[in-house]
């Protein structure tokens, strides 16, 4: 459960990653409130996705600490994670799988029986708002990379995070896509999660609130 | 507690059902390891008098090389698609990944072994009995698929895969293929399990110990 009074659902303090001898992050200091979307933009290279796969827990930062809706994330890594929702690039799907069995097997993954995940009326009409309901008995290695990308976002949201991460959420989507994204972002800033959002998108795409970042020399200002 | 093999099974049962679906890594290692049998029973056809000991042998190559190719499929589903990173997103422990991909290898490799036991038999005209055979190769198999499924993950970040698997494997389980090899050449000869009794005792050390080390290394190469 979560604490009312957290004040920040998101805090990085002092983060560093290096590759060999490039630092990727710099000391760098984050803080997202709960309900606040952050959108992060910088150039290619500047440490977009190694913020999101470090947040993630996927890779570990070299120095600095990350707390996840006030857990530490070395403390408990497994807790955390069950707190995280990342979308990336990569929908990372079984491609010999139906939808069904993906959402199955990833439901599974984080404790949740399919039949609760069908009961419950948001995830329900999250997968309309997709327009992958109709598409459930489906092989992925048959879709396109878009409604691909489409089900990857399900599978990132099927445990209803407490932050989600986008990671350049408008490739592989068309306009009609990328709105349904947006709309899926304003559901959930409702229900006070937070989004950390990093894009090469138009910021006034994003039409709702939200607290802009440049991310420059592996910091953001 | 419950959780923890809740997810081994959810893993495995996933595997198992790519690879029923797709067969992919099956019928590749059945028939890679029938042709390994096959070629050593041409070259071999006029070797009167070491039959236990070389169809042992035969029989451990043919398992162990099958085995690799299984290896390298069974991890590679997990990177090909970068599906690894969405496990790996999930609350389920590393470990809990390990042991579930080792239980597929195992799966994989008796399944073989089912079919090359009554290739062999036949092939090179062996009478023995099978029980002690098979619960030999249980012991075998998950030494095998242990230290295998570790190395897998170690070589599927190389360039060269395929050939780096055998490379790092071999080595390591000399002493179990050594052990297996002679235990079922006597098996083979009509010797019971008591009396091959010290090559059990060998290979359960072994698993014993990978049971406890790989899932360690496992958990380390993965986050890091």
């Amino acid at each position: 459960m979560l604490d009312n009074n957290l004040k920040y659902m998101l805090r990085a303090e002092s983060l560093s990653k290096s590759y060999g001898f490039k630092y990727v992050l710099n000391k760098l200091d984050l803080n997202i409130e709960p309900g606040e979307l952050a959108i992060v933009s910088g150039a290619n290279g500047t440490g977009k996705t190694t913020l999101h796969l470090v947040l993630s827990s996927l890779i570990k930062a070299d120095t600095g600490k990350i707390e996840i809706a006030g857990i530490n994330i070395q403390d408990d890594p497994v807790r955390t994670r069950s707190s995280v929702g990342y979308v990336s690039h990569d929908p990372f799907l079984y491609s010999s799988l139906t939808v069904r069995e993906n959402l199955i097997f990833f439901a599974k993954l984080y404790n949740i029986s399919y039949t609760k995940f069908n009961q419950t009326y948001d995830q329900n009409n999250l997968l309309e708002l997709l327009d992958i309901a109709d598409k459930l008995d489906i092989q992925v290695r048959v879709l396109s990379h878009g409604f691909r990308k489409r089900v990857g976002i399900a599978c990132s949201l099927i445990h209803n995070p407490s932050i989600l991460l986008f990671d350049e959420p408008e490739t592989g989507l068309d306009t009609q896509g990328f709105d349904t994204l947006l709309k899926i972002m304003s559901f959930y800033m409702q229900k006070n999660k937070s989004i950390l959002v990093t894009t090469h998108a138009d910021l006034a795409t994003f039409d709702m609130k939200y607290t802009h970042y440049h991310i420059r020399g592996g910091r953001l200002d | 507690m419950r959780n923890y093999f809740k997810h081994i099974v959810s893993i495995f049962a996933k595997d198992l059902l790519l690879e029923f679906r797709t067969k992919e890594t099956f019928v590749a290692v059945v028939i890679f390891a029938l042709l390994i049998i096959l070629t050593f029973n041409l070259g071999l056809d006029n070797m009167p008098g070491t039959t236990p000991t070389v169809s042992a042998g035969i029989l451990w190559i043919a398992i162990i090389f099958g085995g690799i190719i299984g290896m390298n499929r069974i991890y590679s589903i997990e990177t090909e698609t970068g599906a690894i990173n969405r496990i790996l997103l999930t609350p389920v422990s590393r470990d809990a990944v390990f042991f579930a991909k080792a239980l597929s290898n195992i799966v994989l490799m008796i399944s073989v072994e089912f079919i090359l036991l009554p290739t062999i038999i036949v092939l090179y005209n062996l009478s023995f009995d099978i029980f002690p055979m098979i619960f030999l190769s249980l012991f075998v198999i998950t030494g095998i698929s242990l230290v295998g499924t570790l190395f897998s993950v170690i070589s599927i970040k190389t360039k060269t895969r395929e050939v780096m698997l055998p490379i790092l494997l071999l080595p390591i389980l000399s002493p179990v293929l050594i052990a297996a090899v002679e235990a079922s050449a006597a098996i083979i000869a009509g010797q019971t399990i008591s009396d091959i009794q010290n090559w059990v005792a060998l290979i359960i050390v072994f698993d014993a110990i990978f049971f406890v080390l790989a899932p360690l290394f496992f958990t380390y190469i993965v986050n890091e």
